[in-house]
């Protein structure tokens, strides 16, 4: 079986790489934090994009 | 529901009962190192373990959807079995049995991340590595690099390329190590 081999475009690789050496220093369980707030707040946009649509949101 | 209540709540859950469980997926690839959305928690557990019944009655209890039918049904079915809030959340959890060996071992060798004063147990960075390679989607492949850049010092090589080997990918391996160490790719 041949595995296919991969690449990145060259600007993302260079973000992903950023990304992967920033968060190098950061704790899990403030990675975590992060991220609960960061969906928290991406949750809170979504419904707001919802209601100006003037959808309603599933309740169900 | 707030998703960190909803984390916390659902794996308390399976720590007082003592069913062993695993965090895998999105929450996993946040803990080891990737920031990204996601809108769902992933849990492998040892079904086998559940009380259904009780399980059932404290998600209601705690304004969580979810029924022994469908919970039955998706295990049996090798599937996922979603759990959504009564609220409006955009949130959900979907369950997944220990379905192959790869599943159980999941589970055996999860890291536990002590978060709030709980310690919660995610699937180990290099598992996550290997399943994303397996999965192979632009965005599992992402995770992997992130995730095997931040957490390069710290991981089990040898676990890592030995289950690398379990799931066929160790070319993708290769070929992620290669691009993590030769910065002129």
């Amino acid at each position: 079986m041949v595995s296919i081999i991969f690449s990145f475009r060259k600007d993302r690789l260079k973000d992903l790489r950023q990304e992967g050496e920033i968060t190098k220093g950061v704790p899990p369980d403030q990675r975590l934090r992060i991220a609960f707030e960061f969906l928290e707040f991406s949750e809170s946009l979504y419904k707001a994009g919802n209601k100006n649509k003037g959808e309603v949101f599933d309740e169900d | 529901m707030k998703i960190e209540n909803l984390l916390l709540l659902v794996t308390h859950y399976f720590d007082i009962n003592t069913i062993p469980y695993a965090v895998v997926g999105g929450f996993s690839a946040i803990v080891w190192g990737r920031g990204r959305s996601t809108y769902d928690i992933d849990i492998i557990i040892e079904h086998n373990k559940l009380n259904f019944k009780d399980f059932v009655e404290f998600m209601l209890r705690n304004g969580l959807k979810t029924s022994e039918t469908d919970l039955k049904k998706a295990f049996e079915e090798h599937s996922h079995a979603t759990i959504l809030s009564t609220d409006s959340t955009i949130f959900r959890i979907d369950l997944k049995g220990i379905y192959s060996s790869l599943d159980r071992e999941t589970i055996e060798t999860a890291k536990e991340i002590n978060y709030k004063n709980q310690k919660i147990k995610f699937g180990s960075p290099e598992n996550l590595i290997a399943h994303k390679l397996y999965f192979g989607s632009d965005r599992d492949l992402e995770d992997a690099l992130v995730v095997l850049i931040a957490q390069e010092k710290a991981l089990d090589m040898d676990y890592l390329v030995l289950l690398s080997n379990k799931l066929r990918v160790n070319k993708k391996l290769e070929r992620l190590l290669e691009i993590v160490k030769n910065k002129n790719i």
